[in-house]
């Protein structure tokens, strides 16, 4: 009896040592691994938080305007009162809660825009390196032809196209974001496709779709993961450009391109007012930065050490 | 002895664009070769680089479709088998590249990358494929924790002992090899020839062996085909050919291969110039520029393969030169 348990103790033993930690906690710990990227993770986990639970975390309403406290100062400041904690804009109304709910739209923007310009720049991208002659040379010449146009002049066109309102303008926005992914998933894959095991693969049997998806693309995130990262953060810019316009997130509705866009007149007397949205962009995209950085670094089985 | 490949004629032109306003040319990179395979056999083609071997070898894996030219393929072509019957055939030839630093997909484990083979082609569960790939692993040499690693951890025998496993995997009637050991230390490449060679013996697996080593290929080899400019110039048995080679070229290459023992050694032969462009081949006999036997019959008249002592030979002076 005893000595059953002994060879089940040792065979435990030795499963242990020829069993790998699932893929997620793998991933968590190459991500773990670099603090920028927690740090990152931390801090849009706890605006995402704010976001979604705005109504109960915001201390006012974020369109009601307190005609008493025009362009009151922050707290810290003289003139600042605790009601207020990051003062108040031109038409009286709380920043902290209009940046706390225009949290919601920025992100949702932000992640909507990304992932409309992504998953079809990656298919398009990868359907102009697998056939290059016939398909890939109108898909290029095509994504030429935008990149030809000022970006935002190409956002102003198809939104005259499709009329104003939020969704259209993340289209717009995608629309125009799209020839970068396509240029990038194409350069890559086209190096990645001259590697021998893509032949292997091929020889193998793999299709078509196994070879896009399964061998050639996540050989190609790398630079992927970066520029939807950068992306991320022009994309809440260039909708607060629409909004300036008219085009985008209409006004009273907070958003944190659009406070910063309409506050720009006050910026000599009032700085909190274009500094504290701007420097909520700043801080939520170098969160994302480099949260990305560290998914890139997470993925990249190269960097992790031999287990 | 069963022949699993046939080649008759095979040829593989590839149009390349010489520039604006300027007609494309064409490279004649495989210009009719023929020749067959028997089971559990091993042929080795030889030839230096440029001469078409790697071509060879992407018409046999039928990654390409030849140009002109019939490949039988276990008693079946490859030209008339439509798209299901292609990719039946697909799982009798596997291939082991050159560079076991690129032939491994650097974002998947090793387990995952030997077991896709399976998982395209057979309905195997992937418990079942588990197995089969760890036995395969044992098999090779890998020990079993190396099923959840990346290439990147292994030196390049290991690497290469993963790509010969990878080939196996779907029990394969015939293995392209090209230059498998060329890339690998020469302490390593003992083993991985062994490897292939004690696979060979269990699978009874038909090996095309691409090398421009003459020592590895007089270790490995039954049968020898000498390449030159897209064309066979000898093919026969391994012994016949290393005993007595015919042919200018595969006198000047056995020449060339250097030996330890000063009684081994042959007069070195040595041949003039360069490999000619494929795009602007000479005329007749392509090896006419370089041959020391040249004639004007050369520089006029292809010579085609002939039996010859027991081999096959193109060469029209192959009798006056080798009395």
């Amino acid at each position: 009896m005893t000595n059953a348990k002994t060879t089940t103790a040792a065979s435990a033993v030795e499963d242990q040592a020829l069993t790998y930690p699932s893929p997620f906690k793998e991933f968590w710990q190459g991500f773990a691994h670099n603090k920028g990227a927690v740090a990152g993770l931390l801090f849009m986990t706890i605006v995402t938080l704010c976001a979604i639970l705005a109504p109960l975390v915001a201390p006012h309403n974020p369109i009601e305007q307190f005609r008493e406290h025009l362009l009151q100062p922050p707290v810290w400041l003289d003139g600042g009162s605790a009601s207020f904690l990051l003062g108040t804009d031109e038409l009286g109304r709380d920043i902290l809660s209009r940046l706390i709910y225009g949290a919601r739209l920025s992100l949702f923007i932000g992640l909507c825009s990304v992932v409309m310009a992504l998953l079809p720049g990656v298919i398009l991208g990868l359907l102009a390196a697998f056939f290059p002659k016939s398909l890939g040379s109108v898909i290029m010449r095509l994504m030429d032809i935008m990149m030809a146009l000022p970006s935002l002049l190409l956002a102003v066109a198809i939104m005259a196209i499709l009329g104003p309102g939020l969704l259209n303008a993340m289209i717009a926005i995608a629309t125009v974001s799209l020839p970068a992914y396509v240029r990038l998933t194409r350069a890559s894959a086209m190096t990645e496709l001259n590697r021998d095991y893509v032949t292997a693969s091929r020889v193998a049997g793999a299709g078509l779709w196994r070879q896009m998806f399964i061998t050639v693309l996540p050989n190609c995130m790398a630079p992927l993961i970066v520029h939807a990262t950068m992306s991320f953060s022009s994309a809440i810019l260039e909708i607060a450009a629409l909004g300036f316009l008219g085009l985008g997130v209409q006004p009273p509705t907070p958003e944190w391109g659009t406070m910063l866009a309409s506050a720009r007149d006050y910026i000599e007397r009032a700085w909190w007012v274009v500094s504290l949205p701007g420097l909520t962009i700043l801080l939520s995209v170098l969160a994302i930065n480099l949260m990305g950085d560290g998914l890139r670094d997470a993925l990249d089985p190269k960097l992790k050490r031999a287990a | 002895m069963s022949t699993v490949l046939q080649a008759r004629d095979l040829t593989r032109y590839y149009d390349v664009n010489q520039g604006f306003l300027k007609p494309p040319a064409q490279v004649k990179a495989l210009n009719g070769v023929s020749f067959e395979l028997q089971a559990g056999k091993t042929l080795a083609v030889v030839g230096e680089s440029g001469c078409g071997k790697s071509t060879l070898a992407r018409q046999l894996t039928l990654i390409e479709a030849p140009t002109s030219g019939s490949l039988l393929l276990d008693g079946q072509d490859a030209a008339q088998a439509g798209k299901a019957g292609l990719k039946a055939m697909r799982t009798k030839v596997q291939m082991v590249f050159q560079n076991p630093y690129a032939s491994l997909n650097p974002r998947q484990k090793i387990g995952t990358q030997l077991g896709e083979p399976l998982a395209i082609n057979t309905s195997l569960s992937s418990a079942e494929r588990e197995e089969r790939v760890r036995a395969m692993m044992k098999r090779v040499g890998l020990r079993p924790e190396h099923y959840y690693r990346y290439p990147h951890m292994f030196s390049g025998g290991q690497r290469q002992r993963i790509a010969i496993a990878r080939a196996m995997m779907l029990n394969p009637k015939i293995v392209v090899a090209d230059e498998p050991t060329s890339a690998l230390d020469v302490s390593i490449q003992a083993q991985v020839l062994n490897l292939f060679m004690d696979l060979q013996d269990e699978f009874n697996t038909a090996y095309v062996f691409i090398s421009h080593n003459l020592a590895v290929v007089e270790h490995v080899a039954d049968d020898l085909m000498v390449m030159y400019l897209g064309r066979a110039v000898e093919v026969g048995a391994k012994e016949t050919i290393y005993s007595r080679p015919l042919h200018p070229y595969t006198q000047a290459l056995l020449s060339a291969t250097p030996s330890i023992h000063p009684e081994d050694r042959r007069v070195k032969i040595k041949i003039q110039g360069e490999l000619p462009s494929p795009l602007n081949p000479p005329s007749g006999c392509a090896f006419h520029k370089r041959c020391p036997h040249a004639t004007e019959r050369c520089k006029s008249e292809v010579p085609q393969l002939r039996e010859l002592e027991q081999r096959m030979i193109a060469c029209h002076r192959a009798e006056d030169i080798n009395v």
